[in-house]
């Protein structure tokens, strides 16, 4: 007779144990206990190969093979460059790992580049988009048009219009300027096909997407080099790495968690401050303006062999310099900012004293504060330098303006 | 079966006590806002808290935002670690396993009436907070609409089906909950140590979102897209962290579910 037709194993054996089974039965108890063992490896099994299924899915899908197009990095740049002005929406999130030890005006600047940041963004065309800034109770939405910037947030019921950015204009970096597409867009600006290689393919947000990297060859860029991966059906980038020389981990990477090439509706980027909110027309309070209206205390017209970028916006008190990914920025801070800053420096750890000044190099980013004792200004120089190039350039200005 | 586990717990004192107190806090807080009328800066404290003034009805949704991140947990761990390790405790469960039911469908009919507490918990905050809200807070305005967190205006259409959803997907982020502490339950003749066990792995769950070193394990975190319910106010809707937190909150009770009912018809019953 076969074992599993004894008469005790056929009645409800899931719900009949050995100490339910008469003395007399002992034997065929022992038996029962070997087969529920037998049961207890299968069921225990099943949720063994449940959790391995689980586990293992997500390394899986991120594994498929992606497949090649045979197009090498110079044939992505391409594509990438035309794709600037295509429409696309999606969720994007960027992650910086760079600790700025600023705070007085510069704490959202210190939160964009030190910490994760998600966005949704509907790009129309570069005069009608919008992106949203997601925090877990609220959010901040930008919404730009032709002529005009709105600026939504809810946590303060506060809309902010002000005029829209002109090109090339000093500010401060905004978190929209982390999204993919547009890093991408700054950062390979001035690449030339002979300075990018290509990359693996990469499955980016559920899409093949092509990769490329950039390696600027200057010596004085503290960036080592961009890793960009392009979506194939678009060529927009979707996802963007800046590593800092030497560094294996990215010191900013941003990348599309959903993405789509389809142009969203007009109804998306429309925006219209909702009934009850506070509605302020002007700019906010902005560090970078209000150094650069103070007027141009003897800025060279070149530095470190960079020309100076022209001023769209008037603010002659801050100078743009560099080429591609080296980029840099010059101002003469007033004596109470400069004071600020330099006691906030003096509390980081990675900042040095140099006899230029005080040197902080975070990531790839670079940051000098002059000593007016010997360069006749509180100059700052900020940018993607390597702290070597950033105590030239301090010569150079102090040169430019005859001190000491 | 299925009504006698239900009778069973909805007969108990302390399940009623329970949903008391989890609806007690946000009463307090509607009162202390109705009296003082003071309410948090938009953007601290809990979802929504900051607009209740001015709109009761919201109070609803910013009621589950006050319990969701403790007090609902707990009522749920509390009721779903007792499921079996309470008959166990009791000296009740070799009785039940001795009438003609199996285990598995004795498993199933505790997870029933699991299921039902958790239902009737996140309906009764939602609806009580409602009504708290109407009648001691904000008049809605006479349109009945309210503004989104991207600054456009929902419609009372809108509202009510956000509404329903946000209290749906609360309701499933619950039932990641009442798995685990059932399935501790399975494991333990004692139930609190089946509820603190549970609320342990959720505290864990917590902590580990703070830290940003645990980043790549923070996906896979139960926890981790809890709040996400308020993505359903942004308009357009942010549907992707609330796709994401439901099928979190399915594998969670596919392998919890799954190894309680490994754990149970196999276990040796003593008590």
């Amino acid at each position: 007779m076969p074992l599993t037709a004894h008469p005790i194993l056929r009645t409800a054996p899931s719900r009949l144990r050995i100490d339910d089974v008469s003395p007399a039965r002992r034997p065929i108890g022992r038996l029962l206990t070997y087969v529920r063992r037998v049961r207890r490896s299968w069921r225990w099994g099943v949720l063994v190969a449940l959790v391995a299924a689980f586990v293992a899915l997500p390394f899986v899908l991120a594994r498929l093979p992606v497949g090649s197009t045979g197009s090498d990095a110079a044939e992505t740049l391409r594509r990438v460059e035309q794709s600037v002005d295509r429409p696309y929406s999606g969720y994007a999130e960027t992650t910086g790992t760079l600790g700025l030890p600023v705070s007085d005006g510069l704490d959202t600047l210190a939160s964009l580049l030190g910490g994760r940041t998600q966005q949704r963004v509907w790009w129309r065309s570069s005069t009608d988009w919008r992106a949203d800034t997601i925090t877990p109770t609220g959010e901040e939405g930008a919404h730009t048009t032709a002529t005009a910037r709105a600026v939504w947030d809810y946590e303060d019921n506060r809309a902010v219009v002000t005029e829209a950015d002109l090109d090339g204009a000093v500010r401060l970096p905004r978190a929209a300027d982390t999204l993919p597409p547009l890093l991408a867009a700054r950062l390979l600006s001035e690449a030339r096909p002979t300075q990018v290689s290509t990359l693996p393919a990469a499955r980016v947000a559920g899409r093949a997407a092509d990769g490329l990297r950039l390696r600027p060859g200057d010596p004085l860029s503290s960036i080592d080099r961009v890793d960009v991966w392009a979506d194939r059906e678009s060529g927009i980038p979707v996802r963007v790495d800046v590593y800092g020389r030497g560094a294996t981990k990215a010191a900013l990477s941003s990348t599309f968690l959903d993405f789509d090439d389809s142009a969203p509706s007009a109804s998306t980027t429309l925006f219209t401050p909702p009934p009850g909110a506070r509605v302020r027309y002007g700019q906010r309070f902005d560090l970078v303006r209000q150094i650069g209206r103070f007027p141009d205390r003897g800025l060279p017209s070149t530095v470190l062999g960079y020309p100076r970028a022209a001023s769209p916006d008037g603010l002659e008190g801050i100078g743009r310099y560099g080429r591609g990914v080296t980029q840099f920025a010059v101002g003469a801070l007033p004596g109470g900012s400069a004071a600020s800053l330099r006691d906030q420096l003096l509390l980081a750890r990675a900042a040095k004293k140099l006899p230029e000044g005080i040197a902080l190099s975070v990531g790839p980013v670079g940051l000098l504060l002059t000593d007016p004792a010997v360069t006749g200004e509180s100059w700052l120089l900020t940018g993607t330098l390597i702290p070597a190039a950033l105590t030239r350039a301090a010569t150079e200005l102090r040169a430019a303006n005859g001190a000491a | 079966m299925k009504g006698v586990e239900l009778v069973k717990l909805f007969g108990r004192r302390r399940t009623w006590v329970a949903l008391l107190l989890l609806n007690l806090l946000p009463t307090v807080v509607a009162g202390t806002l109705a009296w003082t009328g003071i309410a948090p800066q938009p953007g601290s404290g809990p979802a929504f808290l900051s607009a209740v003034l001015a709109d009761g009805s919201l109070f609803a949704i910013a009621a589950l935002a006050i319990v969701l991140p403790l007090f609902l947990p707990i009522a749920i761990s509390v009721v779903a670690g007792e499921a079996v390790a309470g008959e166990a405790q009791a000296g009740t469960l070799r009785y039940l396993l001795i009438r003609p039911v199996g285990r598995t469908r004795l498993l199933l009919r505790k997870l029933g009436a699991v299921v039902a507490f958790v239902l009737v918990a996140v309906l009764s905050v939602a609806g009580v907070g409602y009504v708290v809200g109407r009648l001691l807070l904000g008049r809605a305005p006479a349109s009945g609409t309210l503004i989104s967190l991207s600054g456009s205006t929902l419609t009372p259409a809108d509202i009510a089906w956000r509404t329903a959803v946000a209290i749906a997907y609360v309701t499933v982020s619950m039932l990641g909950v009442a798995a685990m502490a059932l399935f501790l339950s399975t494991l333990t003749d004692s139930p609190q140590a089946a509820s603190l066990g549970a609320m342990a792995f959720l505290i864990g769950s917590s902590l580990l979102l703070t830290v940003d070193a645990a980043r790549p394990l923070q996906p896979f975190l139960p926890t981790r897209y809890w709040l996400s319910f308020v993505d359903l106010y942004r308009d357009p809707v942010l549907w992707s962290n609330i796709e994401r937190g439901v099928a979190l909150q399915l594998v969670y009770l596919g392998v919890l579910l799954t190894a309680a009912w490994a754990n149970f018809v196999t276990r040796d019953v003593t008590s």
